[in-house]
């Protein structure tokens, strides 16, 4: 997670020397993508891909599209990597945000297009899994993420997976999403009660 | 407040371990800073650039008005047909030296004009305004 004291710092490009002690690893390579260090965006890339997987899936996108929309979330945040100012928010909240942009409108699209034809696409049974074991465990966590998450208004099931899943600080996860302090953490209490009544009732 | 949502983080956990990590594109092209000020300006330079050759273009296509009565170069007389004085129509040919003057098709059918317009216009009148079908 990006340490709060860095934000007030100047651009990491005018930092000159060595890492400073606040500087997270994500900072560091930030740092280096703009010097130009071979092979630093691709590990920056690769640290965050995992993370905004889980991401993705939790704000609903199913499994075998869930590569392909963080794939297009981490190709425009490196593209408008120029755009990003380090000094106003960390990283992470730059690709969460771009990446809560695109399951957006991948739910959009998803409702334009209409259910049939995400049936048509095969959704329930990815790519990936080949194993009927594996199918079957995917097919049940589905069931259960959706299950548990039907109550949560789409703003809420945001605030919920920012800050609890991906970890973001409330300051960082309201510069996300575009919401104030004040309304991230109203969200994310009702979010929490919607939660702790599914299980409740699950179990 | 202690809230349970172990089942959810277990269900995000276990369908995101299925998911293969998208790898970066081999020329993974990281966008450069730049000043965004300049960058309106490129964008803004570009814009007048635009205009600007859309409304050459037009003017070297002759897109206008055709000039009229005030042109010091054709004036437009009347047409008479049948010993009618009758509105002509005002054409313009891109290209030509000269306006065309066509008497409505109703008033023009099978008669000449007496009077046409001053030359060079006047020129391309008898073979505009001949009736269809006729020599």
């Amino acid at each position: 997670m990006a340490n709060c004291a860095s934000t007030d710092a100047p651009p990491l490009t005018s930092r000159q020397g060595d890492h400073l002690p606040d500087e997270t690893g994500v900072e560091r390579l930030v740092r280096a993508v703009r010097e130009g260090v071979p092979g630093a965006a691709e590990d920056l890339w690769a640290g965050q891909a995992r993370r905004l997987i889980r991401a993705a899936i939790a704000l609903g996108v199913p499994i075998e599209e869930a590569e392909d929309v963080v794939q297009e979330s981490l190709l425009s945040a490196f593209r408008n990597f120029g755009r990003f100012d380090g000094s106003r928010a960390p990283f992470e909240v730059w690709t969460h945000r771009i990446l809560v942009s695109r399951t957006s409108n991948w739910h959009r699209a998803r409702r334009r297009l209409g259910l049939a034809l995400s049936r048509l696409a095969g959704e329930g049974r990815p790519r990936s899994v080949t194993r009927p074991d594996e199918a079957l465990e995917a097919e049940e966590a589905k069931r259960t993420l959706d299950r548990l998450t039907a109550g949560l208004t789409p703003v809420r099931r945001r605030v919920w997976v920012i800050t609890q899943l991906s970890g973001l600080p409330i300051r960082e996860a309201a510069e996300a999403l575009g919401l104030l302090e004040e309304t991230v953490r109203s969200h994310l209490r009702h979010a929490r009660l919607a939660l702790e009544r599914a299980v409740k009732e699950k179990s | 407040m202690t809230v349970d949502t172990d089942p959810v983080r277990r269900a995000v956990e276990t369908l995101s371990r299925l998911v293969p990590t998208p790898p970066p594109p081999r020329d993974l092209r990281v966008g450069e800073a730049g000043p965004k000020m300049t960058r309106l300006k490129v964008a803004l330079a570009a814009a007048v650039l635009i205009i600007a050759a859309a409304g050459a273009w037009l003017v070297s296509n002759r897109l206008v008005a055709p000039e009229t009565a005030s042109s010091p170069l054709f004036v437009v007389e009347h047409l008479r047909v049948r010993g009618k004085t009758v509105e002509p129509r005002v054409m313009e040919v891109p290209g030509a030296d000269a306006l065309v003057l066509m008497a409505p098709r109703s008033t023009a059918m099978g008669t000449e004009p007496d009077r046409a317009v001053q030359a060079p216009a006047a020129l391309m009148i008898s073979s505009v305004i001949a009736p269809a079908g006729r020599p």
